[in-house]
């Protein structure tokens, strides 16, 4: 199943500047998907930082955007309802490469790892050109859409 | 040698990401608070931190436009990643908001 942007505006509640997907896809059988996103390097997000001064931030803040939508996109072809997840942490996470160029496209590999009641689990792996920049788990609630 | 750092952070109503995350209901994104344990963390090395691992991060609050969060980082071990440090979040009253385990990298 493929997300565009208009889907992902219905499927997340992050706006700009700190949205950070563009796109995705989510294979249901396997549980797991694909997005792309990229980090607006230039954009003032807090106090004076910008996206280039928190580039690993933002990476894992992608990385949780994209558990999100592959989270709801497998939920949403199983028949459930709308949803949303609320951030809970990160596990296990190691920082390989530095972010060439926060501008440029980082594709996100997600894995579903567990569904529970109450928490899910995924892990995920950024790359960029190819090159792995980072990866770990990621831990999500459930809220309210 | 047993260092820490510690900095508070005013959140900022008018911040930019606010209009973001998330319109009608401003939160702040869990990960900036990272970034401040990160601000922290180069105070106490009194270098750039740069983050090299994640060993666990969990956040116990939303953290809110107006509110006052502290975080402390405290000097752990070094493995051949990095240094580790403990890092807790507290708002005003003493409640925890977040706790990490992070390890930056050696300069």
């Amino acid at each position: 199943m493929h997300i565009d942007r208009e889907r992902i505006l219905r499927m997340l509640p992050h706006r700009d500047p700190i949205l950070l997907v563009e796109s995705a896809s989510v294979e249901m059988a396997a549980r797991s998907g694909r997005a792309q996103a990229r980090l607006n390097g230039d954009t003032t997000l807090f106090d004076g930082l910008t996206g280039c001064e928190l580039v690993n931030e933002l990476v894992l803040e992608a990385a949780a955007q994209s558990v999100g939508l592959v989270l709801g996109g497998v939920a949403a072809t199983s028949g459930g309802a709308d949803e949303r997840h609320l951030l809970l942490g990160f596990d296990g996470v190691q920082f390989e490469e530095l972010v060439a160029s926060p501008d440029q496209v980082l594709d996100i590999d997600i894995q579903i790892k567990e569904t529970g009641a109450v928490a899910s689990s995924a892990s995920f792996r950024v790359t960029q050109h190819g090159r792995c920049v980072a990866h770990g788990s990621v831990l999500v609630m459930r809220g309210t859409a | 040698m047993n260092r820490s750092g510690t900095v508070s952070v005013v959140i900022d109503a008018a911040a930019p990401v606010f209009a973001g995350h998330f319109p009608q209901q401003p939160i702040l994104p869990g990960v900036l608070l990272i970034a401040f344990a990160r601000q922290a963390i180069s105070k106490s090395l009194g270098r750039p931190a740069t983050l090299r691992r994640i060993v666990r991060q969990r956040f116990m609050q939303p953290v809110l436009p107006g509110s006052v969060i502290s975080v402390e980082c405290e000097a752990g071990t070094v493995d051949s990643d990095g240094q580790r440090f403990t890092c807790r979040w507290r708002l005003l009253d003493g409640s925890l908001a977040a706790r990490a385990e992070l390890v930056v990298a050696r300069p």
